[in-house]
């Protein structure tokens, strides 16, 4: 690693620590509705909405009442979102006067943003209007989130309650997530994007006459939309010149934020972060990147404080900051060590005062190697899917760690809320280990961890994995799948697991290559992303319900710490070991081969 | 089609409704 990769990472993982104590604090008091001064300000706002929705903040539901709220809710407004982009060209604010969208694409758009994966297989500026954009899915920008939290607060509850019944109230909790921590914070961070430059408007899009002529290349598709490909299987090209441009308006600084904070990752334009209208300087990627990590990594705090031992949070937390430091280490490693290949045709790789050096195709000059790697390495250790360069073109390592970091299930910080309760999920299956290791009953947090906690534990590790290899299986061995990856080979075998990958975890990056917007990638990979959402949420309420009932043990000598560096040892040991032995036979088709044929003499 | 993606959204959210159900009737409900 350079020196600015690391001053790079030294000054995120300080202000990442910085954020940590007071928000996980401030988030602590919101779910358990403290009357801090924040809560008391929104009190009649939020008291109309319960008003309005005939909901009775106190009332509590066990696991299976609020599982069942969270999945209505949920498809209630995956039904409103496809509407939404049906209709749009006959609703108001589409100053481009966008048709409706496809149905297929509705479908899979609306499933994408309603599970908080994001993955966009249109392209937004030339497909959605600004309602859809603002009503449809920037509202599921923050529903979404909101979910993803109050699950993560419901199994924190169930660590934290004993001999109880419920796990809380759905309707409240959403609420009071989006209203007293999304919104303000995405209110903050809007304005300060658009001090940056990030743009805010309502205008229809502007045509301007460039300087002078352009000529470039692009991929050939077809009617269809599918990449045109030669005899051997590789993209046929096609030369285009032009010399005016269209520039895309619309609000983006809003969006931008919840975005990000939501660990949503839907671009308002199709480059994503990468785009100077979302992300125009140096400060607006580092405030961007933080944005992404700062919920789940304060959940942590919020998750020790809940249980009454902050020590426990900050456990979890470690676990997550080494596997962190190691992947971003591993990304940006190689991306710094360049291309091979262009290296033999004498092309200086080498960083110096001038140049970042390394392999720079599929990033922008403006944010180098340094923060393009770390900003790959977050949004995919999180639930994000933003980009602000392409993954597709990093070298077969470098795009090896975003994508592994998905198939880790998303832990490391991971998602709001997803990332706590699924790194929790796997903190349940260490101790039974350890457990089984030494002969005594597990127990997490002063819970007996029994059979039904195990069953719920193995179903929401397992159904990831199998909706992933299974879905990149069957788009591999069709020819509908086949037709969507770009590149022959290991390459374009990459892209489609990633495309799955990429699904079946709520992240929504995707190796650019592929060309998902047809019938096939639409319906196979929406199915993918609402399994992958809600049947481990599911399984994580049970074990709620489940927890919350049990008595609460004593420590003795026989307990085993869980706030110490054995645990954490244990942790990271327990999700890389899942990980690999799930994903190594497919990695091995894919970026591994491609690794060894480009590294190998 | 509109009617196909529709029922698809709709066996989605009865195969998570009934995965609920299916685990409850696991043991889980204290």
């Amino acid at each position: 690693m350079t020196g600015p990769s690391l001053e790079l990472l030294a000054i995120f993982l300080a202000a990442t620590l910085l954020c940590t104590k007071p928000l996980g604090l401030y988030l602590a008091h919101v779910m358990e509705g403290r009357p801090i001064w924040p809560l008391r300000l929104g009190r009649p706002v939020e008291a109309l909405i319960y008003r309005l929705c005939g909901i009775d903040p106190a009332e509590e539901m066990g696991w299976q009442r609020y599982a069942v709220a969270l999945l209505v809710f949920n498809a209630l407004g995956a039904l409103l979102v496809y509407g939404l982009q049906r209709l749009q060209y006959w609703l108001p604010l589409n100053p481009e006067h966008f048709p409706g969208v496809a149905p297929d694409s509705s479908f899979d758009t609306a499933v994408s943003f309603v599970t908080n994966t994001n993955w966009q297989g249109y392209t937004p500026e030339s497909t959605m209007s600004y309602l859809t954009q603002m009503a449809g899915l920037a509202v599921q920008n923050f529903l979404s989130a909101a979910t993803g939290i109050v699950v993560a607060v419901a199994l924190i509850r169930g660590l934290a309650r004993h001999s109880a019944a419920s796990i809380g109230n759905f309707w409240a909790d959403v609420t009071r997530s989006t209203l007293y921590v999304l919104l303000p914070l995405s209110v903050v961070l809007a304005l300060a994007l658009a001090s940056q430059g990030v743009i805010q408007n309502f205008s229809a899009y502007r045509s301007v006459t460039m300087l002078q002529p352009v000529t470039y290349e692009q991929q050939k598709t077809d009617a269809a939309g599918a990449p045109v490909k030669d005899g051997a299987g590789n993209p046929v090209m096609e030369s285009l010149t032009t010399q005016r441009q269209t520039l895309p308006m619309g609000p983006i600084a809003s969006q931008e934020a919840i975005k990000e904070l939501g660990t949503n990752g839907g671009g308002f334009l199709n480059a994503n972060s990468a785009h100077p209208y979302e992300n125009p300087t140096w400060l607006s990627n580092l405030l961007e990147m933080l944005a992404i990590i700062a919920i789940p990594a304060a959940l942590t705090h919020t998750f020790g404080r809940a249980v009454g031992d902050t020590r426990q949070g900050w456990a979890v937390f470690g676990a997550m900051a080494i596997l962190f430091v190691a992947q971003y280490a591993i990304c940006n490693h190689s991306e710094q060590l360049g291309n091979p290949r262009v290296a033999a045709l004498g092309v200086d790789q080498a960083a110096t005062a001038l140049q970042p050096g390394g392999n720079m195709e599929g990033k922008e000059a403006r944010f180098g190697i340094a923060s393009s790697t770390l900003f790959a390495t977050i949004t995919t250790a999180t639930s994000c899917g933003a980009v602000d360069s392409w993954h597709d073109s990093y070298t077969p390592l470098g795009g090896f760690v975003p994508l592994f970091n998905m198939m880790l299930g998303e832990v490391v910080f991971g998602g709001v809320g997803t990332g706590l309760y699924s790194m929790l999920v796997f903190a349940i299956i260490g101790v039974f280990v350890a457990g089984l290791m030494i002969g005594r009953t597990p127990e997490y947090l002063g819970k007996k961890i029994e059979a039904f906690e195990m069953k719920m534990s193995a179903i929401a590790i397992l159904v990831m994995p199998f909706i992933v290899l299974a879905g990149t299986a069957v788009a591999v061995s069709t020819a509908a799948g086949q037709a969507g990856a770009a590149n022959p080979g290991a390459h374009g075998f990459s892209e489609i697991l990633y495309a799955f990958t990429s699904a079946g975890n709520n992240n929504g990056s995707a190796f650019a290559g592929i060309a998902a917007n047809t019938v096939f990638y639409n319906t196979a990979l929406a199915l993918c992303m609402w399994l992958g959402r809600y049947w481990p949420i599911v399984a994580v309420l049970a074990i709620a319900g489940s927890l919350a009932a049990k008595k609460r043990i004593p420590v003795s000598a026989g307990t085993m710490p869980t706030h110490g560096p054995t645990f954490i040892i244990l942790l990271i040991g327990t999700v890389l070991l899942v990980g690999a032995l799930t994903f190594v036979p497919a990695l091995a088709l894919g970026p591994i081969v491609e690794h060894l044929t480009l590294w190998g003499r | 089609m509109d009617i196909v993606f529709i029922l698809i959204l709709a066996g989605l959210y009865a195969v998570s409704h009934g995965l609920a159900w299916a685990l409850s009737r696991l043991g889980g409900e204290p």
